[in-house]
């Protein structure tokens, strides 16, 4: 376990609406998007299993907050 | 059109031969394999327990992810070592396992020729102990006899390429000349009959060998006439023939030149020069590149006439080619002209001489940048160079001291729109790096600019006509004084009549109301690098607007600049004896300051840098004074020169060169630095044996405190050497290190997209980012 450290920006787990939602707002299967491993530290701590969408908020220096989307895959 | 690809063929060799490339796999099957029953060397429960590990060093990726994991996966090199251990294992083994027969000796002479202890193997004998390996034991050595078996690497057919792979050529004289691959043909056919004869005549067996060992040699050459241990085969002439492996092989193979170096059409190059009366869009083409080029017209219904009435030019803007309805493509001559008239017809593609006004695209290598590309509208000109603004020199990182440059031209319409809409130079004015300008005024002009607009500059009313005439202005400014008028109002002729701007840096401030400049010197801070006024004008009055600006400016600045004759000569660095003396002082003061740090390191009174051994911190602290030197000759060289040098003049306006090249000229180089640091190795304890050890006075390590103008001692010499090499080493060194990742970088980016939604995208639609550089900005667009 991690303890979370504030340069590590929020990860949450989607559930499945949300997830289908995100999907669609991008309109691509959720292979399409960028992965994670369920093995990666961030994922462990949220208990993501494959399959799970993980919503990472980012700070950005130069333009405020925006969202990243990844999909957890077996590491 | 001919459009049948030919059809291959193929040649039955009377007696079979090794194939070359192929002997090394023969060899190891031979190796392997019981010469008597033809078995792997190995008994059954070897065989089973090796099988796995063969299995993962040839099998599928998915395969091994399903089998190996369990056994534990071998890595590439783990791999790579277990079968070189079966390989010897197997060459050790002595006794047949199966039938229990003692093995022999097997040897290849390089080439293709095998023994068994000394006695030859012939092809035919190989090819019967290949077929006789059961697939069983070819599967464990890495073969799939479904898709081949060994004894197909001894050839007893060989395939014959169709002529189209191997054309002949007529010659003017009407004399054939065949292609090296028929020749090596030829010669591989007839000695193939002549051994056909001679068997069948019952010739001698030694006959028959010697033919067969030809035979073997001409196969040989024939896929690779640069087989170690084989002589060349040559042509007539005793030049050595070309065959199949050396069309591929090599800078000159199919592979580098044809397939990953292909060659365009519609393109030229030549050495670029300056042209100051040329805007950034346009580009200067010599009339012999505009008469080879040309550009498609297209017959429509609509513009027949007038296409017609091209065509039958005569002269420079001519018509070259027609290409017909069918593709076909037909030169216009004076002989053809009349004929190719009649049978223009809408669908027909005319190809035109290049002309002024057609566009085309420019390129200067290495191509870092999106900028490195860019569309320019033709302006046919004499001479034999092709000419551009100095201004647009920046995002191509050209100059004219031999440069060559790339044109091509965009031939279809969705090429020429592209080019016109998303590179015009004029369009690109703010870089995608920062949304700055990247193309803006230099040398000459920021001079320029800076003595037309300077507080005391009045022109006579003929100056100020030679002037405005030659930036295209035909009136006077609206204020005389003293039959005089001033710098600032002729430059403000070329302001939109309603710009107000405000610019301040430190003590100067730069203002114009309704298109007039009131107060401030126009620096390179406004309309050099960085410039702000461009990019304000830019914003503001559009990309035309900036672009006559840059235009004008660059011919208004550089009349005043040839008319002030700014030039530099030795007698600008010339010191004055109070010069030398204020030199002579700096000099000492700083050796002085350096003495007392290193008395009160000796006398252990230095207190040390926070995180550093008192020794570091006296060379911290002598380093820090040392540089120092520097920047105190710089103020006092900024004070006592004034700016009616030349030299000063163009460093002080950031024209060219700066102050310390002139304090290095004309005052002392200071220090120089190796890795950073001051000079430290050579001999030990010092870095020449002129100096006594462990010496660390100034001059000892690496202060030089001649000048270029008066020369430097041979201590100094060196020091200067040590430094210069080093920064020329690490300077190489960093650029070659960054090009090539910045070639992997683009390489790897080379298809992502930003999509209408601002998400950025790869070639399959995969997310990248869900907004394009975290933040959806576009530098190139970004306002204050
Ligand atoms: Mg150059
Ligand atoms: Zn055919
Ligand atoms: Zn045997």
């Amino acid at each position: 376990m991690v303890p979370p450290l504030e340069l590590i920006p929020e990860h949450s787990i989607l559930s499945e609406s949300e997830a289908k939602k995100v999907m669609a707002k991008f309109s691509i299967p959720a292979k399409k998007f960028p992965k994670i491993l369920d093995t990666d530290p961030q994922a462990k701590l949220l208990g993501a299993k494959p399959g799970n969408m993980i919503a990472i908020s980012r700070k950005d220096p130069s333009g405020g907050k925006y969202t990243y989307y990844r999909i957890v895959v077996k590491g | 059109m001919k459009t049948c690809p030919g059809h291959f063929g193929y040649l039955e060799l009377v007696r079979p031969v090794i194939h070359p490339e192929f002997a090394k796999s023969v060899y190891l099957l031979l190796q392997s394999t019981c010469y008597q029953c033809h078995k792997a060397l190995l008994t059954t429960e070897q065989m089973n327990e090796i099988k796995p590990v063969i299995k993962s060093f040839v099998g599928s990726e998915e395969e091994i992810n399903e089998q190996t994991i369990a056994a534990g996966a071998l890595t590439t090199i783990e791999r790579e070592d277990t079968s070189m251990v079966l390989l010897k294992k197997l060459k050790s083994i002595k006794k047949c396992p199966h039938c229990g027969i003692q093995q022999r000796k097997i040897k290849l002479e390089r080439p293709t020729f095998f023994y068994m202890d000394s006695t030859r193997l012939r092809p035919d004998e190989i090819r019967d102990w290949m077929s006789k390996i059961s697939d069983d034991d070819l599967t464990s050595f890495g073969i799939d006899p479904t898709a081949t078996r060994p004894e197909w690497l001894i050839l007893t057919a060989l395939l014959v390429p169709p002529v189209n792979v191997r054309p002949s050529i007529t010659l003017e004289s009407g004399e054939r000349s065949e292609d090296d691959l028929t020749h090596k043909l030829v010669d591989i056919m007839r000695i193939n009959q002549r051994l056909e004869q001679d068997i069948d005549a019952g010739a001698p067996q030694i006959i028959i060998d010697d033919l067969w060992e030809l035979l073997q040699y001409q196969v040989t050459t024939y896929f690779n006439n640069e087989t170690p241990g084989v002589p060349v085969a040559r042509h007539r002439s005793t030049r050595p023939l070309k065959t199949l492996a050396q069309r591929l092989k090599g800078k000159e193979g199919r592979l580098r030149y044809n397939l990953s170096g292909k060659r365009v059409n519609f393109s030229a190059r030549t050495v670029i020069s300056a042209d100051a009366s040329l805007t950034i869009n346009q580009v200067g083409v010599p009339s012999r590149i505009a008469e080879t080029l040309t550009i498609p017209l297209y017959a429509t219904v609509w513009n027949l006439e007038e296409i017609k009435k091209i065509a039958a030019r005569t002269e420079y803007p001519m018509v070259l080619n027609l290409i017909t309805k069918e593709g076909i493509r037909k030169r216009l001559t004076d002989a053809t002209r009349e004929e190719i008239l009649k049978i223009i017809e809408p669908g027909c593609i005319l190809e035109r001489q290049l002309v002024d006004g057609d566009s085309v695209l420019m390129n200067r290598q290495p191509t870092l940048h999106r900028l490195s590309l860019m569309s320019h509208t033709v302006k046919i000109l004499p001479g034999k160079t092709m000419r551009i603004h100095v201004s647009v020199t920046v995002p191509y990182g050209a100059d004219f001291d031999g440069d060559e440059m790339n044109l091509h031209v965009p031939q279809s319409l969705e090429a020429q729109s592209e080019a016109r809409y998303l590179m015009q130079p004029k369009d690109l004015v703010r870089s995608p790096r920062d949304g700055k300008p990247i193309m803006f005024m230099e040398e000459d002009e920021v001079v320029g600019v800076h003595l037309l607009t300077k507080d005391d500059a009045y022109f006579t009313k003929e100056e100020a006509s030679l002037m405005l005439a030659n930036a295209g202005v035909y009136e006077f400014p609206k204020h005389e004084v003293k039959g005089k008028f001033s710098g600032k109002s002729i430059f403000s002729l070329l302001l939109p009549k309603d710009l107000e701007f405000e610019y301040k840096s430190g003590a100067s401030k730069i203002v114009i109301k309704k298109g007039e400049l009131v107060e401030g010197t126009v620096s390179s801070k406004l309309v050099g690098e960085g410039g702000a006024l461009i990019l304000r004008l830019f914003d503001e009055y559009g990309a035309d607007f900036t672009m006559e600006f840059l235009l004008q400016m660059t011919k208004m600045t550089l009349r005043v600049a040839e008319a002030a004759g700014v030039t530099i000569s030795v007698s600008d660095y010339y010191n004055s004896d109070a010069t030398n003396k204020e030199r002579q002082k700096i000099i000492e003061e700083v050796e002085g300051r350096v003495n007392d740090i290193t008395k009160k390191y000796a006398e252990n009174k230095l207190e040390s840098l926070p995180g550093y051994t008192k020794r570091e911190t006296l060379e911290l602290e002598t380093m820090a004074q040392l540089e120092e030197a520097r920047t105190i000759a710089n103020r006092a060289l900024s004070k006592s020169i004034g700016t009616d040098n030349n030299a000063m003049l163009m460093a002080s306006v950031k024209a060219r060169g700066n102050i310390l090249n002139y304090v290095q000229t004309s005052m002392f180089l200071g220090q120089q630095a190796v890795r950073g640091k001051r000079p430290s190795r050579g001999y030990s304890g010092r870095i020449l044996p002129y100096f006594t050890r462990n010496n660390k006075t100034p001059e000892a390590k690496g202060f030089v405190k001649s000048s270029f103008f008066d020369g430097l001692k041979p201590k100094e010499f060196f020091m200067h050497a040590m430094g210069s090499r080093d920064s020329a080493m690490s300077k190489s060194l960093v650029t070659a290190q960054s090009g090539y990742l910045q070639r992997r970088l683009i390489n790897a980016m080379q298809d992502f997209y930003t999509a209408e939604d601002l998400s950025v995208r790869d070639a399959s639609g995969a997310l990248i980012q869900t907004i394009y550089g975290g933040d959806g900005m576009d530098p190139t667009k970004e306002r204050e």
